[in-house]
């Protein structure tokens, strides 16, 4: 069964589930009923905190959420490039995300002509 | 300025500038359901009478406007791209088009009080962030909406979501998603 505990940043309550250690050997295996069990406890608790959590966080988590997402991504970009300065370190950053979203929006957006 | 700052920011200048908006996307989604991460915002702007390039300008040096306008297929709705440079989060503005649904989604805004944007603001309904996901329906969309009829389902107004599933065609995926979603 995985744990269950709270993260606080900037204020904001965030739920985080701890689902695996992998210095743990028991671990169920996917597909496996306790794999399912253990989906389904992951699930509830997930909903049940989100339904706890009050509106106005709810509605600023994301953005709160993508702050910490881009402090670990910075973080494990100067750990490949060492010598990099922040500079570089922060356009490879941008490089990454704008990656990601030209791929969530192909074949959705297009650019508009002004004329 | 954090990317939830640059967001208040800017909900803040769209308040005092008197301008009819309403938050929609992600924020919307995240504020139903369970939250995620997501480097942007989506804001749906009434233009009338709205200078995006002016209000750009308003916000000060840490954000830039993107200058290339993009068109988005399912609607033709119009976006602009808010770029905070030190976050890295973009807000991105949709011009209110003809768009029967996002007329009606556009009337049906409420207002949520949020303390750190000062006051309050206009937020879609949870039915029509699932109307709208709908229509995307990437693998995003469809985990925002499984998870938000899971935390949320109870109370919404089911008859509005068949409605406007049945004039989109996606009925058969809302069936298959509320089942997934244990409703």
């Amino acid at each position: 069964m995985g744990n269950t505990s709270d993260q606080v940043d900037s204020g904001v309550r965030i739920p985080v589930i701890e689902t695996a250690n992998s210095d743990r050997g028991d671990l169920p295996m996917a597909g496996t009923p306790s794999a399912s069990a253990l989906a389904g406890a992951v699930w509830t608790t997930k909903i049940e905190r989100a339904r706890a959590m009050p509106p106005e966080e709810k509605l600023l988590a994301g953005a709160r959420l993508f702050d910490r997402v881009r402090r670990r991504m910075l973080e494990g970009i100067r750990a490949l490039h060492p010598t990099w300065n922040d500079q570089q370190i922060s356009v490879e950053c941008r490089r990454r995300l704008a990656a990601v979203r030209a791929r969530e929006e192909r074949g959705i957006y297009t650019p508009l002509d002004p004329s | 300025m954090t990317s939830d700052q640059a967001l208040a920011h800017i909900i803040d200048r769209l308040e005092r500038g008197g301008v009819g908006y309403l938050l929609v996307g992600a924020l919307s989604s995240n504020l139903y359901g369970v939250p995620r991460a997501t480097d942007d915002a989506d804001v749906e702007v009434s233009f009338d009478g709205f200078d995006i390039v002016s209000f750009a300008m308003g916000l000060g040096d840490e954000f830039r406007l993107d200058r290339q306008m993009m068109i988005e297929g399912f609607t033709g709705t119009v976006r602009y791209v808010l770029h905070h440079e030190q976050s890295g989060f973009t807000v991105e503005l949709f011009r209110l088009g003809g768009d029967p649904h996002h007329q009606e989604r556009f009337s049906r805004r409420r207002r949520l009080r949020v303390p750190e944007c000062r006051g309050e603001v206009w937020v879609s309904t949870a039915e029509d962030v699932v109307i709208q996901k709908l229509r995307w329906a990437r693998r995003k969309d469809l985990d925002d909406i499984v998870n938000l009829i899971a935390v949320s389902g109870e109370g919404l107004d089911w008859n509005y979501v068949d409605r406007w599933a049945k004039v989109h065609g996606t009925s058969n995926l809302l069936a298959d998603l509320r089942a997934e979603a244990g409703h």
